[in-house]
């Protein structure tokens, strides 16, 4: 049969194989070049930061070659006045970037990064306008209203847990529950946990350092009364090594922990969606509380809770 | 009192030869049958009940012939009267074909050359359906997606694209009775029964008055009526279902029946291998789908038909599942279609058909969470959350009635039909865990149309004819909208015809899906509701202009169309394609469309070979907020190449190549960085790459290969006394194993940290087989 002949099979094979049909990933071929911003305004802070950079076309080997963007001017402003910000320059600037381990991520620590006391402080329940005029005369806005501070239901303020000596983690999950302003949204990875003191038998330890982990047992549940239970651990309580000493293991017999919960605006929580998905789509410029450029431009109110840790000897 | 007048008249002017063609064996009727005059050379063509009408005959004595495809003529001398009309009825034996199936691609040289004014439709024969290798078995969808006028989504759905049209636009009717989501498997194939099916008739553009009110198409299913004859019955066993049918005469042997099921064993099978020990899993997932149709005679030539088609789907977790998902599901969906019709020759000339039919899909989809301590033992004592609870029931009642009068030159049909429709969709609970595919709503709507239309056909001389109509469509406070409707053919020379058709549509039901969702890709079903009543009906024109040329082997035809849509409602395009949900319930905007293409469709037989060719150009855009953009589902070439050939003397080996452009996607353009705040030092941290997505499919998909090809043989076995035909059969779809993409997704950490795109295929090199079975 003349179109199923072997002929025409093998054509038709040496077509897939030329028109590479296996369809192994290929290179992106990129040309964008974009600008970014990154900004959190948190509510009682006196301090804003703007981290401005640009994103070279193609990429480097590890990763997406990054500059920072120098000589922009950059102004904040809300109802109590406004504020030009500076480019912090030679130090690590206020909005980093860091790494997680906490190294810097450019041989210019600190450059692209605008910083600035803001007269009064950032407040709660307030807007506040963001206008960047770039080098080359392009300008971005941005406008958040940060969020006010979610109301905590549980866990109770100076909650005292007792924990068995041998544990490196509490015995059953912590319930945290709070009733959030309408307009917010919560931030991922959800509350969080900083060891702020450590006793060992009994006596304060001030430069004990104490790693502790709070794991949320899938997201926050319910719309207006949010729910989360955290798995809670703890690791690495040690004091600083010194010239002359290595790092020391506390054993450490209480720890003052702070709870804290936060809450940030709509342009906050779509940019996390945004980093979820690993993907800007043109119209991301006029989103996440900018326009103009990608990246945030948002609002962030953290509540807090003190509790203590006590071991049971 | 229009009415009454018009029965009148064509009682008191019939001058006509009429009468009824059926097959010689099984008595049903032939549709689409020439009936010729010959010393006058008038033809005309019988309807689906097999009824002509060759009015204005003058006295004397004439030779009528009849002809069909598959058929032997068959001629007869009548003598025409002075005082009017005579009636004859043919019985047309069928063509010996040595070949199973072959019969029904067999046809330039049988056939006789039909006139219809404008484009006429594209006849798909329910025989050769099982010449189109399926996924598993034979399939109307698929075999209606060769055709260069329908596309696909993918190899795993079998809804229906029609020029740059959604599925949502095209009018589905099943023996006159509308159909919703008739899919089994989330729609990888179509719910009824291939075996049943005696036509399907595909109006892909430039409609007659008659036919609504969709945008993009009308395709019409028409099953068999069952032998008048004998009882027959004939099945198949294939690897994922099996099924049957029965037809024979009614007593008295004035009418006939037809009845069909199928059902799935995957759920049975998997559930006995798990039994064993054979594997770990089970697909707790059944289908099921059943027809029955009655024809009965009334009077001399008029006739009642009942249909009623019902398809059902369910997922039931066993107990056992139930434990170790830590959770519950219950979900079960399907159609029902009930339709009666009536049709009746008033006179000679005038004929009626009286209809009423009811469409109906429900569904219903539970699932729930175990939120309790699962240290628990008994898992019973577990408390359950419910995760999902969702609600779909979409319902259309029609009535209608539909006459034709024929006069010497003149054809005029005229009717009206009126559709009540009731659209509830109930989606929850808040914050269900399907969320980020469907979101969560609650919609209700019970709009009602009024249609009419009337229409006439003049041909002024045998090689011209021409309709010319008008259809009405009254939404209520959605609007009302006059549908002009024109059409011509002329033949150029006894071999070249050249059609042209333009008209006006509208349409009150919208989908709710989001066509640009990478999930629509995977998923068939639609949840429709009514335009919304502020935006008003949804209108389209179009205007197609046809060539057909034929010779004794080989019949061309090439299409060029232009179709604009107006008043859609569609979604904004999605930020993101592979995140959207797969239901837009808000932020809707009023969009159009174009569509513009040529289609290319030849079929050729040499000796015993069998080849068909459909090529189409296509050029489709979508505008919604100032963003103008090609649909997902866009093709700009297609090419479906489809052969077949004798396998001995009862078998066939067909094959069939498909070969497309790639669909558009949203392409990558660049990278760059991430930043998250961490709240516990209040400074931002390194985060991820992150892809720059460039404009809503702006790239487009490597290119589409894929050759299928299909063996069947067919052998008599003498079982309890009856010869039973039975015909094994092996299919290997994508016998090249072409790794075609269904999307590409950018992987910003890519290979050795460059970026890649990263492709998702389509369906694998797949054989299946079965057994067909007949007697």
């Amino acid at each position: 049969m003349a179109i199923l002949g072997r002929r025409v099979v093998l054509a038709l094979a040496a077509l897939a194989a030329g028109c590479d049909l296996t369809r192994a990933p290929t290179p992106l071929e990129l040309t964008g070049e974009t600008v970014s911003v990154h900004s959190l305004l948190r509510a009682r802070s006196d301090t804003v930061a703007v981290w401005l950079t640009r994103t070279l076309a193609g990429t480097g080997e590890d990763g997406p070659a990054l500059e920072p963007i120098s000589g922009a001017q950059v102004r904040i402003a809300g109802p109590g006045g406004s504020v030009y910000l500076a480019e912090v320059s030679g130090a690590v600037g206020p909005c980093g970037p860091v790494y997680w381990d906490g190294s810097h991520s450019s041989d210019r620590p600190g450059a692209g990064c605008y910083g600035a006391i803001f007269p009064g402080g950032i407040e709660a329940g307030t807007r506040y306008e963001l206008l960047i005029v770039l080098p080359s005369g392009d300008t971005i806005r941005g406008a958040t209203v940060v969020p006010e501070a979610p109301f905590l239901l549980a866990p109770e303020n100076h909650t005292r847990i007792e924990v068995p000596a041998w544990s490196s983690s509490l015995p059953e999950k912590l319930e945290v529950r709070w009733r959030r302003d309408p307009e917010a949204r919560s931030v991922r990875p959800g509350p969080s946990l900083v060891a702020e003191r450590v006793f060992e038998r009994g006596a304060a330890q001030p430069d004990a350092f104490c790693q502790v982990m709070a794991w949320p047992d899938g997201d926050p549940i319910g719309t207006t009364e949010l729910r989360v239970e955290l798995e809670i651990y703890w690791a690495n309580c040690y004091r600083p090594p010194t010239e002359d000493s290595p790092p020391v293991a506390i054993d450490w017999d209480s720890m003052h922990v702070t709870l804290r919960v936060p809450a940030c605006d709509t342009a906050c929580a779509r940019y996390q969606e945004q980093v979820a998905n690993q993907r800007y789509a043109p119209e991301d410029r006029a989103s996440a509380g900018l326009t103009g450029a990608y990246g945030l431009f948002g609002g962030l109110v953290l509540a807090e809770r003190s509790m203590v840790f006590v071991r049971k000897r | 009192m229009l009415l009454h007048a018009a029965l009148l008249l064509a009682t008191t002017l019939d001058v006509a030869v009429r009468g009824t063609v059926r097959a010689e064996t099984t008595r049903e009727p032939i549709r689409q049958a020439v009936v010729e005059v010959v010393q006058l050379g008038r033809r005309t063509i019988t309807d689906e009940r097999g009824y002509f009408v060759l009015p204005g005959i003058a006295p004397g004595r004439w030779t009528v012939r009849a002809t069909a495809l598959g058929y032997r003529p068959v001629e007869k001398e009548v003598v025409v009267g002075e005082e009017g009309g005579v009636r004859v009825d043919f019985e047309l034996p069928v063509q010996p074909v040595e070949i199973e199936g072959l019969e029904a691609l067999a046809g330039p040289e049988t056939e006789v050359r039909v006139r219809t004014p404008g484009p006429p439709a594209v006849r798909v024969e329910g025989r050769s359906l099982g010449l189109v290798p399926g996924l598993a078995e034979a399939d109307v969808f698929r075999a209606l997606q060769a055709l260069p006028s329908i596309a696909g989504a993918s190899d795993f759905s079998s809804a229906l694209y029609v020029r740059g049209g959604s599925p949502d636009q095209n009018l589905l009717l099943l023996d006159g009775a509308p159909l919703f989501n008739p899919f089994h498997l989330g729609g990888v194939f179509a719910a009824f029964d291939p075996s049943t099916v005696a036509t399907v008739d595909v109006l892909a553009g430039a409609f007659p008055a008659r036919t609504g009110d969709r945008l993009s198409s009308a395709i019409l299913v028409s099953t068999r009526d069952g032998g008048r004859d004998r009882v027959r019955g004939q099945g198949a066993i294939g690897l994922i279902s099996s099924r049957a049918s029965v037809d024979g005469p009614l007593p008295g042997g004035r009418g006939s029946y037809l009845i069909s099921a199928r059902r799935t064993y995957v759920d049975l099978f998997t559930d006995l291998a798990y039994q064993l020990g054979v594997t770990s899993w089970t697909v707790p997932y059944a289908f099921t789908d059943a027809h029955l149709k009655v024809t009965h005679d009334v009077g001399a030539l008029g006739s009642l038909s009942a249909s009623l088609y019902v398809d059902r789907e369910g997922v039931s977790i066993p107990e056992r599942m139930r434990r170790e998902m830590g959770g519950d599901a219950a979900f079960s969906w399907g159609s029902l279609a009930a339709s009666l019709r009536y049709r009746q020759p008033f006179g000679a000339t005038l004929i009626g058909e009286f209809r009423v039919a009811a469409s109906a899909f429900t569904g219903s989809f539970d699932a729930w969470e175990e939120v309790g301590d699962p240290e628990v033992a008994d898992p019973d004592e577990r408390p359950l959350e419910q995760t999902l609870r969702a609600r779909s029931e979409m319902l259309d009642v029609l009535a209608g009635a539909d006459f034709t009068w024929h006069r010497q030159r003149h054809k005029l049909g005229f009717g009206l039909q009126v559709d009540l429709y009731g659209f509830e969709h109930d989606i929850g609970p808040e914050d269900h865990e399907f969320g980020p595919i469907i979101p969560v709503f609650r919609y209700r709507d019970r709009p009602s149309t009024l249609a009419a239309y009337v229409e006439d056909e003049w041909a002024p001389f045998e090689a011209f004819q021409v309709r010319a109509g008008l259809r009405l469509l009254h939404a209520g406070s959605r609007g009302t909208e006059w549908l002009p409707r024109v059409g011509a053919q002329l033949s150029v020379s006894p071999r070249l015809t050249l059609s042209l058709g333009t008209g006006r549509y509208a349409q009150v039901l919208r989908s709710l899906r989001d066509e640009e969702s990478l999930a629509a890709s995977l998923i068939a079903y639609d949840l429709l509701g009514a335009v919304p009543r502020e935006l008003g009906l949804s209108t389209g024109a179009d205007a197609v202009l046809g060539a057909e040329w034929r010779a004794r082997s080989t019949r061309v035809r090439l299409d060029a169309y232009v179709k604009r849509l107006r008043r859609l409602a569609l979604a904004l395009p999605p930020d993101d394609p592979m995140d959207a949900p797969i239901l837009s319930v808000d932020s809707l905007r009023v969009g159009k469309a174009t569509a513009r293409g040529l289609e290319l469709l030849a079929q050729h037989r040499r000796g015993d070979l069998e080849f068909s060719l459909g090529y189409a150009l296509a050029f489709a855009e979508l505008e919604v907020a100032g963003e103008r953009y090609p649909p997902r589902f866009e093709r700009r070439h297609t090419l479906e190449v489809t052969g077949a050939t004798p396998l001995g003397r009862r078998g066939t080996v067909s094959a069939r190549l498909a070969l497309a452009t790639g669909q558009p996607y949203t392409p990558a353009i660049g990278v760059t960085q991430t930043a998250e705040f961490d709240p516990a030092t209040g400074r931002f941290i390194w985060g991820s790459p992150i892809v720059l997505l460039g404009e809503h499919n702006a790239g487009r998909l490597p290119g589409y290969l894929r050759l299928d090809v299909a063996a069947r043989k067919t052998f008599d076995k003498r079982w309890f006394g009856t010869t039973v035909a039975v015909t094994p059969y092996l299919q290997v779809l994508n016998v090249l194993n072409s790794r075609n993409v269904l999307f590409a997704e950018p992987n910003p950490y890519g290979v050795l940290g460059r970026p890649v795109l990263e492709y998702v295929p389509q369906l694998p090199i797949l054989p299946t087989f079965g057994v067909e079975w007949r007697f």
